[in-house]
């Protein structure tokens, strides 16, 4: 049952991937470099809900707190998420997105990544010799942002209604990076000037200047007096 | 079992969403593998994971923020702060 469950979320998570663009991986490097508001509007919004359903859903005691685990924050969270970063912003895809390139365009660099983080689980054992040093250097604990456990060390009060309002702060950061590159509304083409209604009563040489929803309105502009002026001086010239 | 069901799935499901603009767009050039790519990617997944290994993140990433999890949220803010700077240098390598 559980191997069904796992098979049809990441069908769905696959799916969802696709059209969040996260198979792209320009579009993901855009993202992370607030080079492209839209995909980062997505994934602000799509975090946001997800924090407040799951703030939600762990209030209604449907996600069972138990199993709500805080990893130990110290010089190894800090450490790694650098160089996640940097890995992450140069190349444009991670581990979770692996999957979705794999089933996009370029087979062949989702094979890579693939392969990629097949290979540095393998070297994980080896390499956890080497990490107890490169963590040590900070200090800390595991914590959780609100008291959403029964024995977990938390650092504000509030509960699962602050996690709930965390995640609408990030829905209102997605809002707002939105708004921030909008482009300004584009103004309304002009109608169409109307037809004068009665173009016989236009002269040749007047100047029709016609407002929508108005009735046009005739400009006399004088050239035809200036006209016979000047036949008038060339006659007695 | 079920991580690696999980994954497999998720290829997968990339593939049935994308297969409707495929056919639409089936005359039109494609967007190939290059090698360069290939390597990235490689190095990148590594890189990566070795990464999330040290910050005790490996599958944790996504649960600690939606669960609320302080090291998730650093872990989160740090690599996005990382990131937009490498991303930055990327495209700007890129586009000269």
């Amino acid at each position: 049952m559980e191997v069904i469950l796992a098979g049809g979320a990441g069908l769905a998570l696959g799916m969802v991937m696709q059209r969040l663009h996260l198979h792209r991986r320009e579009d993901v490097r855009c993202a992370v470099g607030l080079l492209a508001p839209q995909v980062l509007r997505k994934l602000l919004l799509a975090l946001g809900v997800g924090v407040m359903f799951t703030a939600l859903l762990m209030w209604l005691a449907v996600i069972d707190i138990d199993t709500v685990a805080a990893p130990v924050l110290d010089g190894g969270t800090l450490l790694g998420g650098v160089v996640f970063g940097a890995a992450l912003g140069w190349s444009g895809m991670g581990p979770g997105t692996s999957g979705a390139v794999l089933g996009a365009d370029r087979f062949f660099e989702g094979a890579c990544a693939v392969a990629g983080c097949a290979a540095g689980a393998l070297a994980l054992p080896y390499a956890e010799k080497a990490f107890p040093a490169l963590r040590g250097w900070l200090e800390g604990g595991g914590y959780t942002l609100f008291r959403v456990t029964l024995d977990e060390p938390f650092l504000f009060a509030g509960g699962f209604l602050g996690q709930g309002c965390v995640g609408l702060l990030i829905v209102i950061a997605g809002l707002c990076v939105r708004r921030a590159h909008e482009e300004p509304p584009q103004e309304a083409p002009a109608a169409a000037p109307a037809a004068a209604a009665e173009p016989e009563d236009v002269q040749e040489d007047a100047f029709v200047a016609i407002l929508p929803g108005e009735e046009p309105v005739v400009v006399d502009t004088g050239e035809e007096e200036v006209e016979e002026e000047d036949k008038e001086d060339n006659e007695n010239g | 079992m079920i991580q690696l069901v999980l994954y497999a799935m998720t290829a997968v499901g990339a593939f049935l969403a994308a297969l409707p603009e495929r056919i639409r767009r089936r005359k039109e050039p494609r967007l190939r593998s290059t090698w360069q790519g290939c390597l990235v990617c490689f190095g990148a997944g590594v890189i990566m994971v070795l990464a999330a290994g040290l910050a005790r993140m490996n599958g944790q990433l996504l649960l600690g923020l939606l669960q609320g999890s302080a090291s998730a949220y650093v872990f989160a803010a740090v690599a996005w702060l990382a990131g937009l700077v490498a991303a930055r240098i990327k495209e700007r390598r890129r586009r000269t």
